[in-house]
């Protein structure tokens, strides 16, 4: 499915930044803006990269994670249709902080930081909306960090399994047993024990590169502070 | 206190905080919304799952954060000296309780500052939003280097990190003991046998509420990830 110019408007229609937005500003933005299609496991930018664009998911998956020097990675973020990413470093000026990788095959569109500043500045609702983002994104980071503190590695988890089943409101996690290693920042090992424990219980159904959700409330006994 | 003795006690804040991108206008509506609070030493200032309406720019004095789970554990996510803001996150979220319990490490003096106002300030300057917009970006960033560490490090590595760290800010940090447990996400009794460790190879020196970084080459060595 090719991104066409309506379909641009749908995607930013259901984002809260741009819904803040008139539909005529809506479409003067759509029109600055770029579709971009990436395969699964293809990297949209890389830490440290120059930043110059914010991006919306049109459809598809992403991660968003910090690799170290040793080539382990800690995922930070999964972000599915409708999310924007990228949008850090524009109000900084700094390079990229995380690594940001297709999931499954991902269409985004991409903007330019310009364009997107210049949003920012015609409308006090939409620039209320990117602090409410950053807000967010600040409680999700300290979240994380309570998690890997206080939880063990079966905790976190069956925790990363329900956040995530909970956020995108499906059943279906679609991560490798890597990728949920580098979530809940342990090794592949254990988090394979975790998640076979988790099975036996009932929780969920592992398949490959997706995890099937099938009892929360077993998942949710299983997060113990 | 009056307004216009707050302004001025404010305004010699202005090296670190940078109140002349505001109107005089804007300074009297934010200094009317503001009163000067002080705490004692290990005096809580706000507790997690309180209701906001204020947020604080610290005077002078030192400000923990602290995250604590069902089982009392504490967690230290951040540190707060002049100028710097505690709280803010209240002014961009309506209705979303402390997430964190904030405590004077030292005796402290705060601004206090009601949203409201704020908002209306924030809505009427572009530069004072920019430099909120920046302030939260350097929050997240550093945030998601803490959830790295606590993924990527051991407790040895994260103490030796975060004594490299604090020796870096160049002024002494009041912190005990137990503080230093509560950043690096550990034991009291565990940071105590890791610093009599260091001290004896030379690499610190423990004073009452100070740890003096002695040699800061070998200290980094003992970050492993």
């Amino acid at each position: 499915m090719a991104v066409d110019a309506d379909s641009v408007m749908r995607v930013l229609g259901a984002v809260p930044i741009f819904g803040a937005l008139t539909d005529v500003e809506r479409k003067e933005l759509a029109a600055h803006m770029r579709p971009r299609r990436f395969a699964r496991d293809e990297v949209v930018f890389h830490r440290e990269d120059p930043a110059a664009h914010l991006y919306v998911i049109a459809s598809g998956a992403v991660k968003v994670s910090i690799p170290d020097e040793q080539g382990h990675e800690v995922v930070v973020a999964v972000e599915r249709e409708g999310a924007v990413f990228g949008e850090l470093a524009l109000f900084d000026d700094a390079p990229r902080s995380a690594t940001v990788t297709a999931l499954e095959e991902t269409q985004v569109v991409q903007l330019a930081r310009e364009d997107f500043l210049g949003v920012v500045e015609r409308s006090p609702r939409a620039t209320r909306e990117i602090f409410r983002l950053l807000a967010r994104t600040v409680r999700r980071a300290s979240g994380r960090i309570e998690d890997l503190v206080f939880l063990d590695v079966p905790g976190r988890v069956a925790k990363c399994l329900l956040d995530l089943a909970t956020a995108h409101a499906r059943t279906d996690v679609e991560l490798t047993q890597d990728d949920l290693a580098a979530f809940v920042g342990a090794t592949r090992v254990s988090v394979n024990r975790a998640l076979a424990d988790l099975e036996g219980l009932g929780a969920i159904a592992v398949g490959r590169r997706h995890i099937e959700v099938k009892d929360r409330d077993a998942l949710r006994k299983q997060v113990r502070y | 206190m009056k307004p216009e003795e707050l302004r001025k006690l404010a305004g010699t804040l202005a090296d670190v905080l940078p109140i002349e991108i505001l109107p005089e206008t804007d300074r009297q509506e934010l200094a009317s919304h503001m009163t000067l609070r002080k705490f004692k030493q290990d005096e809580v200032i706000y507790h997690q799952g309180d209701p906001a309406a204020h947020w604080y720019v610290v005077f002078e004095g030192l400000v923990k954060v602290l995250l604590l789970d069902e089982n009392g554990r504490e967690l230290l996510i951040s540190l707060h000296s002049r100028g710097e803001f505690f709280g803010e996150l209240v002014i961009f979220e309506e209705k979303v309780p402390r997430d964190g319990t904030a405590v004077s490490v030292i005796p402290t003096s705060v601004f206090q500052i009601g949203r409201d106002g704020s908002l209306a300030v924030l809505k009427r300057n572009e530069e004072a939003r920019r430099h909120m917009f920046e302030r939260l970006s350097r929050n997240i960033r550093k945030l998601e280097g803490q959830v790295e560490d606590f993924a990527f490090l051991d407790v040895t590595s994260r103490l030796a990190k975060y004594l490299v760290e604090v020796a870096r800010l160049g002024r002494p940090l009041p912190l005990t003991q137990d503080d230093l447990a509560a950043a690096v996400g550990s034991t009291r009794m565990t940071v105590n046998k890791l610093l009599a460790d260091f001290e004896r190879r030379g690499l610190i020196n423990v004073e009452r509420r100070n740890v003096r970084v002695l040699d800061e080459k070998s200290l980094m060595r003992e970050i492993r990830a």
